[in-house]
Parts: C-alpha cells; structure tokens; sequence
C-alpha cells in the first residue's frame, strides 16, 4: 500500500540498513541476482533468519526463486509499458543514486512472518509522485497460495502497480489504489484466483459507496473494486486503465472518483449509464450468471448479497451514490407492480426475470423515477424476480426510499394514503405516477416484452 | 462529602456539553434531555462504522454484582476482528438492577434512546452527539483510580461522542488505528501492539441525568495483564469487562 508522500528527497530506508521495519539482520548473508534484461536486482540472504528458498533445480547457478522473481518483474514491468502505462521512476529520475548497488529496480526477500506478503515501500518523492522498491516474502511458508509462481505472480503483478501508480500519483486512497493494482494483476494473468476472490468481496458489500470503503485497515472491500475497473475495460476499452492513472496526476484524493467520472465521459459515456449498467452485470453473476450480458468470468464470481427476498418486497431502503441493492421475488404469478409514494429522483431500478434454469435474464424494464412512482408490469408468469436499485451518481447524500415490489395486495402497502396527497391539484387521489420507463397499469405481458426488447438492445454496447 | 480526588476532564474535540452537574446522591436529579435529536452525519456514521439495518445483536451481556459494584461482560467480538464491520453494534442500557442488552440494529438505534452505550470490537459509543439522538456523555478522571470516586466533582462537565467536522469527516483518535473515531470514552484503552487497559475512571450521564462511575477492566477474554505489562496481545478479542457503580442512584 502506498502511503508515503514526501515532499523532500531524503531516501527511506532499505531492508539491507537494517533499520527498515522489515530488514535483514545482522547474521543474515546477502546475494542478489538480476532479471535477464537488466531491470530489475532481487536481494536475497543465502543464511540467517531471513534466509530465501535455495532450490536450484536448473542448475544455473542461482536459486530458482530469486531467479524467478526477478525474471517475472521484468516481465510484468513490459506487459505493463505495453499497456500503455509509464515506467516505476527510477532511483536516477530523483538523483538517488545507484541504490541496492544499480539502477535497476530493487526488490528484497525479507521474512514477513506472516504479517504481510510484501509491499511497495518509496525511497523518495518529488511532489506527489516517487520511487521506491519492493519488499516480498523470502520464502512464503505457511501462506496460502497453491505454489510459488503463483506468488511471484500475485505479489509482482500487485506490487510492482503500485510503483507504476507512483509515477503518476502516491496519493491515490486506498479503493483505488488497491482496486486497480488487483486489476492490473488480472489484466497480466486473466487466470490469477487473487483478483476473483477479491471481486466477491466486493459483491458481498454493493450496497456501501465504492469510493467509501468500511473504516479501518484497508479492507477486502477496497482490493475488491478491482471489479468496477474490470467492467470499465470490458466496456470502454483497455486504454481506460493508464487514463485513469493520468487522471489521478495532480489530484487529491476526494477528488479521484471525480476523476475517475472524467475518464469515462472522455471515452463517450457517463458515470449514470456505467454504474447502472455495472449493477446490472454483478446482478449476472454466479449460480446467476449465463444468459443476462456480463463479464466473460461472471460465473467465477459472486453472487451478489441480497438485501431481502420473499413473495413481496416492501423495504426502506438508503441508497447511497455509486452503491447497489438487490433484492429477489418469488412470484406466485399474475400482477406484479412495484410503488413508491416517496419522492426517488436519481435512483435506477430494473427488474429481472430468471430462466427455468435460475439463471438471470437481461432487464424487463428498467426505470427512473423523478418523484413517486406507481409501476405495474401486467401480468407475469410464476418465477423468481431480481430487483436492482441503484444511485448511479456522485453524490453527498443518500437517497433514502420506502417501497413495495409484488402483486396487489403488496404494492397497496406503499400506495399514497387517501388525503395524503402531494399535489393538490388530485384532490387527494394518488399522484399520477412518474419514471422514464413507466408502464401503466393494466398492459398485458407482450407490450412489456416489447419495452424490454428495447431497454435490452439499447444496453448491449460492449467495446473491445 | 464531597470527593477530594484530583480530576482532570478528557474533553473530547469539538465537546458538545450533555450537561453540567454537581450533583451527589442526595442531590435531586434533573434529566438532560427527554427528546430525541437528530443525528448530524447519517450517511457518514452508517458507512464509516459499518452499521446495518438488517442485524440485530445477539451477544452476551451478563450483569453480576462485586460488593457495591456491578461488572458487566459484553461479548463485543462481533464475529472477530475481520469480520467486525459484516456484524451489528451491541447496545447497552444502564438500569437499577444493572446494565443489559437493548435489542435494536443499528440504524434504528439513531434514532432511539432506548441505549446508553454501544460496543462493538475496542469501540464504545455513547448515546448523543455524533454516536446517538440523546445526551449520554462522559467525563474522564484520569488522576483518579476508581475506588476513590465516591462523588461527582463540582462543576463537572460531560463531553459527548464528537467524532465528524461540520462538513462530516471523521475524526479518528490519536491511537495510530485506522478507522477508530475519537470517541468520549477513549481513555479506557491504548494501543502498544495490543489493546491495554488504562484503568482510568470515567463519569457517565444519562439522559435522566443520573450518573455512574465506570472503567473498562478487560478487552481479552483471557490475558489483559500480559498486553498491559509486555504488549503482546491476549485471546479471546473483544470480550469487555465493565465495573461501574451508580454515583446518584
């Protein structure tokens, strides 16, 4: 995790000055071995506490895990220039010096204990950009992945990001630091568990804010974003990616999202169409996913948590910006309506119908109210139903809203009481209902077909 | 006759004063407040203490009596430390007879008096201010061990929980943990690689205005004395020991 932002030049400290949090010791023996292409040095200690795994099973003379660490790091580091990102500044862009005895980039086998994995420490910064070298662990016993190159993988991918991120902002917060740096591990391993794994952490949690991830140690939550800028790739492009750590040059960090709502506008869209639409793809995850339009792994990740179930929906709900609920209906059959007497401008719903098979079909009606809204979808089939809310804006507040979704007897419960009337002018009827997608009451299932082979074909753009 | 200890108040940054008393057991008692407020900050305090409105706690809360004294043991494990934020706050109420377990979630709970103290992992929250609608607060006697408070000071002042800036940003205490609001019962503990105890003694006043002596004696089920005396965490996280004592009862 980046943290250190400093103004001056004085050099942190390295594992090898023994003064580091996480150094060598004293007693251990150092070596080191260089990548193929000169770019990258790994230090590693031969004996003492700190000692690596000695395995040289090529017989080349240096141990295979510091060989392979170093081989890997020069790798990621051209996977990620061919992305379009800039290099990690090195130690000569800031005039440090030949640190850990070269300019290449530095990365130490220290003993975490199991504390940490590893991490990217700067050594110095000038404004809010730095550069630094890497810390990982010497030789991950008792840590859980399934092999060592699985590690290498993970930690360089991960890690070395966070030096990249470096070179255009330090001071990026953590749902966006971590977020995208578990991206960039996915984007150089589509096949890395680290990044699906994370993406459920976020899937249990949509309804929070994604730019406000829970208080304390950063959490899995904020590694787990890494979906929302999977989605974006998938949906503007790959060059999305080194635009949004442009973006991130110059900027605090209670301005990222801001800057991150640029980027997307940069590339044709808005942040309302893309949160909604991300919403819409998590919802196709899981036992879930198959038939609506999702991420190409959807079924490796997710489900997402629902907010409650039931024969009828009635739930008053805060929805905060950039969040979702979800929520499922087991439908006995015939009408089915959704009603809210509140006032729920800037909230998107869309209502799913499922398969024979349980799987989540793409939207029967998606709607946007601007006041209250009373929705009846006619008469539908016996099945489960999905119902998505979101609030896809930036946003200080929530929105905090009652309503009912399910037949008659259920929606009458958030009906506007007789009397109760926000406008005068009904005399105290209910107020003729609102939404962008309103469909009265009373029309037959084909006409909803209709509307939803509308909404479903003015969805499908997925860019390359 | 009135207490003769040293005090000195721990005022919480941007102190809301709950009320000023100098009152002693033969004192009348006037409430503090008998309505609920409004809670500044909603939004904020839901996200940033992960609260749910869906959750209701069912922890231990066991109430036993130690001479004139009550100890009370809250389960504010909350499923663990990484789990905390997936799991609801346990509320509390000071009664007559003891302190038990108010069965509310925690978004209900800001908008209800019903509970003076909320717990969950080393965070204790009082009803008003920043945490709650009434008017719970604290006063910190951190020159005063527990057995010699046998009065309320003259004069005292009770800070309530004061944890967001006007524009609602957190303000986190000065325990170098991320994530834990400058609460007005923070004295209790501090953080030397583990959870210690500081043994200090604080005032409490509740809404009805009455007040009790309180200090946190354990957060780990077993080894408190080890993080205290070598800073190595004990086991069993989260399982705090209240002893307090009604002070105008």
């Amino acid at each position: 995790m980046i943290a250190l932002v400093l103004l001056g030049l004085a050099h942190a400290d390295r594992p090898d000055d023994g003064t580091a949090q996480f150094s060598f010791d004293a007693a251990d023996v150092l070596d080191f071995v260089d990548g193929p292409a000169g770019a990258v040095r790994v230090h590693f200690s031969v004996s003492g506490p700190n000692v690596t795994l000695l395995d040289d099973g090529d017989g080349d003379g240096q141990p295979d895990y510091p060989a392979e660490v170093a081989a890997t790091a020069e790798d990621v580091l051209a996977f990620y220039s061919s992305l379009g990102f800039l290099p990690p500044l090195s130690e000569d862009d800031l005039g440090l010096g030949k640190l850990g005895g070269s300019s290449a980039f530095d990365f130490y086998l220290v003993d975490f204990g199991g504390s940490s994995d590893g991490h990217f420490s700067a050594d110095a910064c000038a404004g809010d950009v730095c550069t630094g070298h890497m810390i990982i662990e010497n030789d991950f016993v008792g840590y859980g992945y399934s092999s060592i190159s699985e590690a290498v993988t993970v930690l360089t991918s991960h890690e070395l990001f966070h030096a990249v991120q470096a070179a255009y902002s330090a001071g990026q917060p953590p749902w966006l630091s971590e977020g995208t740096a578990v991206w960039a591990e996915h984007q150089y391993d589509a096949e890395v568990d680290d990044f699906f794994g994370f993406c459920d952490a976020y899937l249990r949690d949509t309804g929070r804010s994604i730019d406000r991830p829970p208080a304390g140690t950063v959490t899995a939550f904020s590694y787990g974003t890494a979906l929302f800028f999977q989605f974006l790739t998938e949906r503007l492009g790959a060059g999305v990616g080194p635009d949004i750590q442009l973006a991130m040059e110059g900027t605090d960090e209670d301005e990222a999202m801001a800057a991150v709502v640029s980027v997307i506008k940069a590339h044709g869209s808005s942040i309302e169409e893309e949160w909604a639409t991300f919403t819409r793809w998590n919802l196709a995850t899981g036992p879930l996913a198959g038939e609506a339009e999702s991420y190409p792994f959807a079924s490796r990740v997710g489900p997402v948590t629902q907010e409650a179930s039931g024969a009828s929906i009635v739930d008053d709900n805060r929805f905060y910006p950039l969040a979702a609920t979800y929520y499922s209906l087991d439908h006995d059959g015939g009408e089915l309506g959704f009603e809210s007497a509140e006032d729920a401008s800037g909230l998107v719903f869309s209502l799913h119908p499922t398969g024979d098979d349980g799987k989540v079909l793409d939207p029967l009606e998606v709607w946007s109210p601007d006041g209250p809204v009373s929705l009846r979808f006619g008469d539908l089939p016996a099945a489960r139903y999905w119902l998505v809310g979101s609030f896809p804006q930036q946003a200080e507040q929530s929105v905090k809203v009652a309503f009912c979704l399910g037949g008659p007897d259920a929606t009458a419960a958030c009906a506007p009481e007789v009397g109760d009337s926000g406008d005068a002018d009904t005399g105290g009827a209910a107020p003729e209902p609102k939404g962008c997608h309103h469909i009265p009451a009373g029309h037959t299932l084909p006409a909803v077909i209709l509307a939803w082979g509308i909404v479903a074909a003015n969805s499908r753009r997925r860019d390359g | 006759m009135r207490a003769s200890a040293l005090f000195f108040l721990l005022a919480a940054c941007g102190t809301d004063k709950a009320g000023d008393s100098g009152s002693s057991s033969n004192d009348a008692v006037e409430a503090v407040c008998d309505q609920p407020a409004e809670v500044s900050c909603v939004d904020q305090i839901i996200l940033d203490l992960s609260l749910h409105d869906d959750k209701i706690s069912d922890a231990d809360v066991d109430t036993s009596t130690d001479g004139d004294d009550f100890v009370t043991a809250v389960d504010a494990s909350a499923g663990g430390y990484q789990n905390a934020a997936n799991n609801p706050w346990v509320y509390v109420k000071f009664t007559e007879d003891g302190a038990e377990r108010v069965d509310i979630d925690d978004e209900s709970a800001l908008e209800s008096m019903d509970w003076d103290m909320a717990l969950r992992r080393f965070i204790i929250r009082l009803n008003g201010g920043s945490s709650g609608p009434s008017c719970v607060g604290a006063a910190s006697l951190l020159e005063s061990s527990y057995d010699d408070v046998t009065e309320v000071p003259e004069g005292i002042s009770y800070a309530q929980d004061s944890y967001y800036t006007g524009d609602c940003t957190i303000i986190n205490d000065s325990s170098g943990l991320p994530g834990s609001p400058q609460v007005a019962l923070g004295a209790w503990w501090e953080y030397p690689n583990c959870v210690a105890t500081t043994g200090v003694t604080h005032l409490v006043q509740l809404a009805d205005g009455h007040v009790l002596k309180l200090t946190v004696e354990q957060y780990y089920g077993s080894g408190q004395d080890t993080c205290n005396e070598t800073n190595s965490p004990g086991e069993d996280s989260g399982q705090i020991s209240l002893r307090w004592a009604w002070m105008t009862r």
